[in-house]
This record gives C-alpha cells, sequence and structure tokens, in this order.
C-alpha cells in the first residue's frame, strides 16, 4: 500500500509516517502545494492525507486538479477547521473522509485502512485475521465457522481494534471512535471497559485466543496477525 | 424630561415674567406720555389765559364744561411760578368723582390780584392707556400662543432626525455584519453627529470582527501544535518497556491533551454560535429528536448507573438541527456528569417547555452564574465549565429562554420558548 500525505508540518507528518509505517503502508510526504501536485502526477497511490491549509495554495485546488487527473486514489482530509462549509466542499470536491484536528492517529490508521480496503478489494469485503473472519458486508463475525453476535459498539470496536492491531490503542482514542463528539463532553472514560470487557469474552468463549491484552494505564492493545491469503 | 420640554419649561417661565414686565412697564410708560402731553397743553391754556388777559383786560370766563375748566377766584397770595397737582371733584347727580389736574397760577388785573385754575380730566388718558395696556398684554399672549404652537410642531419636527439616529443606534449590535445607516439630515450639527457616529460604529464593528477573527484563527492555530503532541505521544506508547511512573506521566500528559483540544473545540463552537455561522432555523418536532437522544445516551446511563424517567408530550421548537443535538448533548451530558452513583435523571417535555432535572450535591446552585463561563460548583472540576454556556449561547440565537432551579433536592434545567 502506498500513501501520500501532504501536510506542511514535518513533525506531523513525520509521525503519520512513523506510526502508519507499522501497519506496512508506505508513506510519500508533501509539504507544499507544488509538491504535493508534482508528487500526484508522477506517482500512483492508494491513499492520499490532505491537509486543506497548505504554503503555495489550498487543498481544495488539489483535488479539484485530481478529479481532472482521474486519480483514483482515496482520499482523507485533514483540517483545523471543524467548519461544516468545508466539510461539504471537500466531500463534493471527491474526498472520500474528513479528519478534524487534533485527531488521534489511531483514528487517521482506521480512517486509512476503511477507505482502502472500500477501494482496493470490491466485492471482497472480509478480514481474515488469525481465527477470525469479518464480513464487512454483512457485519458478520465468525471465529473458524461459529458465529459471533456482536452489539453495533462492540463490532464498531471490533474493527478499530483490527485496524489498528499489534498497536496500543488508547482509551480517549477508543472513546472518541465509539462515541465521537460525545466523548469529548468530559465523562470518566471507564465505562468503555465495559464493552471492552464483553467483546473479549464473546470471542475467547467462541475458542479465540486472548486476543485484546489491557496496558496499565495506556490502554489496550490487540495481538493478531492477518491470515496470509491462500 | 425631553429636551423640546425642559426648553418648553424655561421659555415659559421666562415669557411670562416677560409679559408682566411688559404689561406693568407699557402701562407706566403709556400713562407718564399722556400726562405729560395734559400737563403742556395745561401750560399752553395758561399761556393763552394770560394773554386773553393782557389783550382784553378781562378775566376768562369760569368754565366748567368740556374738557377744560377754568375757576377764577380773588386773592392776595401770589404764586410765582405755576404748579400742577392732582385734583379731584365729586359729582353728585352721577355719584361719581373725576379726576384731573389743575394748573394754579395768579393773574394781575387792574391792581387785583386774581387766581386762576386750569383743570383737565385724566378719564381720556385712563382710557388710553388701558387700551394700549390691553393691546400690548394681547399682542404678547398671542405671541406665546404662536410660540407653543411652533415648539410643539416646528421644533420637534426639527429634532426628527436625532430621534431617528437614536432608533437607528439602539438596533446597532456589534456581532451583526451590516453597517448601520443614517438617515440623512441638512442641518449640519445632525449631519455631523451622524457621520461621526457611523464612523464610530464602523470602527468599533471592525474592531470586533478582527478580534473574533483573532480568537477564531488563533484556536485554528493550537489545532496543528496539539496535533503534533498527540501524534507524537500515540507514537512514544508504542514502545513498551515503560516503567510505571513513565506510564503515569505519559498517562498525565495525553489526558491535558485531550482537555485542551476540547476547550479549543468548545471555544471554536461558542464563537461559532455567536457568529452565527450555522444555518437557518426549522421546525422541528422536539418529542422524536428527544427520544432518539435519550436512546443515544441510555448506555452512558447504565454504565454510570443512572436510572432516568422521560415525560414526553408533543412539541415543536425552531431551531437549527445542529444546534438542537448540541445543545441537548450538553443539557444531558451536564445532567450525567454532575450526578452521583445510583442518581436520577428526569427529562420532562411539554409545548414550549423542556426540563431536565438531575440529582447531584445537594447544595443550589448559583443560578446567575451557573450559565456563564468556566463557571465551576466547587465538587467536581473535570469539565471545561463551557457546556452550559455554550447552552446559553444556543439558547440566545434560538429565542430560548434558559433558566435554572434547586428543588426537592434535584437541580432543574428548564428551558421555555414561543
Amino acid at each position: 500500500m502506498k500513501l501520500l500525505i501532504i501536510e506542511d508540518e514535518q513533525s506531523l507528518t513525520k509521525s503519520i509516517h512513523s506510526y502508519l509505517l507499522q501497519s506496512n503502508f508506505l508513506c510519500d510526504a508533501a509539504y507544499h502545494y507544488e509538491e504535493g501536485k508534482e508528487k500526484l502526477d508522477t506517482n500512483a497511490y492508494d491513499c492520499i492525507i490532505l491537509d486543506i491549509t497548505l504554503p503555495g495554495g489550498s487543498g481544495l485546488d488539489l483535488l479539484q486538479h485530481m478529479k481532472r487527473r482521474k486519480v483514483t486514489a482515496g482520499v482523507i482530509i485533514i483540517s483545523a477547521r471543524n467548519s461544516l462549509d468545508d466539510k461539504i466542499a471537500g466531500l463534493e470536491l471527491g474526498g472520500d473522509d474528513y479528519l478534524t484536528k487534533p485527531f488521534h492517529l489511531a483514528e487517521l490508521t482506521a480512517r486509512v485502512n476503511s477507505i482502502i480496503r472500500r477501494k482496493q478489494f470490491e466485492g471482497n469485503n472480509i478480514i481474515a485475521l488469525d481465527k477470525l473472519t469479518v464480513n464487512m458486508l454483512d457485519k458478520t463475525v465468525k471465529s473458524g465457522t461459529d458465529e459471533i453476535h456482536l452489539t453495533k459498539k462492540e463490532y464498531k470496536l471490533l474493527l478499530y481494534f483490527i485496524s489498528n492491531r499489534n498497536r496500543i490503542v488508547t482509551k480517549e482514542a477508543i472513546a472518541e471512535h465509539l462515541w465521537e463528539e460525545q466523548a469529548s463532553l468530559g465523562y470518566s472514560l471507564d465505562f468503555i471497559y465495559t464493552h471492552i470487557k464483553n467483546l473479549r469474552k464473546k470471542l475467547m468463549d467462541k475458542g479465540c485466543p486472548d486476543y485484546i491484552k489491557a496496558l496499565y494505564g495506556m490502554g489496550y492493545k490487540f495481538a493478531a496477525d492477518e491470515t496470509p491469503r491462500a | 424630561m425631553k429636551l423640546i420640554v425642559h426648553y418648553n419649561r424655561q421659555n415659559f417661565l421666562i415669557l411670562t415674567l416677560l409679559f408682566i414686565f411688559s404689561g406693568i412697564s407699557s402701562y407706566l410708560l403709556t400713562k407718564q406720555v399722556l400726562l405729560y402731553e395734559l400737563d403742556e397743553s395745561l401750560e399752553s391754556s395758561m399761556e393763552r389765559a394770560k394773554a386773553y388777559v393782557r389783550v382784553s383786560r378781562n378775566l376768562p370766563s369760569s368754565t366748567v364744561y368740556d374738557n377744560l375748566r377754568i375757576v377764577t377766584t380773588t386773592t392776595n397770595k401770589p404764586i410765582d411760578s405755576p404748579y400742577i397737582l392732582y385734583s379731584g371733584e365729586y359729582y353728585p347727580e352721577n355719584n361719581h368723582w373725576h379726576l384731573g389736574r389743575t394748573l394754579e397760577f395768579t393773574v394781575y388785573l387792574q391792581g387785583q390780584l386774581y387766581n386762576i385754575k386750569i383743570s383737565k380730566p385724566l378719564e381720556g388718558i385712563r382710557h388710553i392707556t388701558y387700551a394700549v395696556v390691553a393691546i400690548t398684554m394681547a399682542m404678547i399672549l398671542l405671541l406665546l400662543a404662536i410660540l407653543a404652537i411652533i415648539n410643539r410642531f416646528f421644533i420637534s419636527r426639527l429634532w426628527k432626525p436625532f430621534y431617528e439616529t437614536l432608533y437607528s443606534l439602539k438596533n446597532f449590535r456589534l456581532s451583526n455584519r451590516g453597517t448601520i445607516e443614517f438617515k440623512k439630515s441638512k442641518i449640519d450639527e445632525f449631519r455631523i453627529m451622524n457621520e461621526h457616529l457611523s464612523m464610530v460604529t464602523s470602527n468599533a464593528s471592525k474592531e470586533y470582527h478582527l478580534l473574533k477573527e483573532f480568537t477564531e484563527n488563533a484556536s485554528h492555530e493550537f489545532q496543528t501544535p496539539l496535533t503534533i503532541i498527540r501524534s507524537k505521544l500515540d507514537v512514544l506508547i508504542q514502545q513498551e518497556n515503560f516503567t510505571e511512573e513513565q506510564v503515569e506521566l505519559l498517562t498525565d500528559a495525553y489526558g491535558a491533551v485531550t482537555k485542551l483540544s476540547a476547550l479549543s473545540h468548545s471555544l471554536l463552537l461558542l464563537t461559532k454560535i455567536e457568529n452565527n455561522q450555522f444555518g437557518p432555523q426549522q421546525a422541528l418536532n422536539l418529542q422524536d429528536v428527544i427520544q432518539r437522544k435519550v436512546s443515544q445516551f441510555e448506555e452512558i446511563w447504565e454504565d454510570c448507573q443512572l436510572s432516568y424517567q422521560l415525560q414526553v408530550h408533543p412539541a415543536t421548537i425552531q431551531i437549527n438541527p445542529d444546534l438542537l443535538d448540541i445543545l441537548l448533548n450538553n443539557l444531558f451530558s451536564n445532567a450525567t456528569r454532575h450526578n452521583q452513583p445510583n442518581g436520577s435523571i428526569q427529562i420532562q417535555l411539554q409545548d414550549k417547555f423542556l426540563r431536565v432535572s438531575n440529582t447531584g450535591i445537594k447544595v443550589a446552585l448559583d443560578g446567575e452564574k451557573v450559565f456563564s463561563r468556566f463557571y465551576k460548583s466547587t465538587v467536581n472540576n473535570h469539565n471545561n465549565g463551557l457546556g452550559l454556556s455554550i447552552v446559553r449561547q444556543i439558547c440566545i440565537s434560538s429565542q430560548i429562554s434558559p433558566y435554572y432551579e434547586y428543588a426537592e433536592e434535584q437541580h432543574h434545567f428548564m428551558l421555555r420558548w414561543t
């Protein structure tokens, strides 16, 4: 998988780069408008992470450029402006997702995964991971052949973990993913624990190993390896 | 007191004094002038009488009729210089005193000294004086009446531009983008005032919007460094061999970043509501919206061990749907956050009235301050203190009145609208 990060903050690009590298994504970086344009013209990418405010031009113009060039890569817009107008404009110009700063890298990874899945595996909506099989189309999860019945939140949580597997994900990031803006309303995050406990129990009841490891104080880690495709 | 009333009062006081003074002075002056005239005519009569005596060697015949009255008597006391005095004579026929002026002098005729008194009545003078005074007073009264009418109609019309300017100023809001329009006036004072006012107001709103823009930009500029800090922490925690102490340091830093981003998110939201950057209002079925919102919160309440009662009746409200969502989120999460274990939440919806009540600390909050920014009750300090001020700001922009009450060990947050 090849990604292009168009973002003028070098240190942010570096973090995104090193985080995504662990998920086996190859990342390319562009720090200003012209560089982004050039890289888009000369290389093919699977997904593009695009900042709207760039030195030398607007990310929205780059989107238009990509539309003209018929670039098929999925685009995630990252913007400091949480404005509905920007969001609508970005999505209308061909962006696939919109993420407001400050975001969790785990959230960005989940979104990148979901876009790549949508773009690349057309018709193939099944994730196979160790013993687990997730059918994205009818939203079912199986362990071997046994179906695991999950609630909406548990399913969402499992997908999030799969996107960020072998990675430590903080409670805050999980809460924000599951409850979106309601998570920032300032409750204690303890109730996430209930959902994680339930998911873990359901997986283990159907014969899965204990994938979800709690790391004291930090968060959780989903440890599993992708089943090689036959 | 209106300027025109004040002006009229002063004006009428002065005019009344002037009225009295001019009445008195016109009376005295006219009388004095006429008396002088009369005395002069008496003196010329005296000259004529003296000439008559000298030429005809005869005394003027006494007469008691007409305007002139001459009475001649013999005397032995000469009068060196003739003098004039007031005289009065009683007429028994019509029981009336006739006042007059009398000139007394003496003449010699054939060795005999005669005293001659010439009198003229004052009646004429009195009548003329009265007439003059009456005319003067009538003129001044008429003048007063005309002035009053002018003041009433003309001056109040003259001040009209001033009141129009006042009215425009009353409708001036700093947060409104549009500049204030003053009506043009031909009168210099009002024109200058309007020019200055429109300069001041447009400067003020320009400064205000610059400040707003600055706040917004500053909040936006915070987002990128915050993202960097958060992403660095995200990368850092992937290294697993941390000591317990390091973990604690990391979680604290992480928590602070989360808090800071929530804070700047709330501040931006407040600015956006203040700037009316949300779309138009629409009539919404509040009952449906609340039931949906409650089902979203059900899970959280269950996790927090809170029970809830929902009492809803059909109700509609005029509001932007995104703002309504934020409003309910904030009200419900406020009731959740400040609750106690095994506490309860009651939601009551009637036509044009919503009440969210919760158990919590057993002390009433300050109803005045509870909706203001960064207000924190002493007990709970986790939140940023902006939730209810966002509620208030949404209420202001949607014509809803929010209030707070503490009764029966419950905190009630109520919204009323029309």
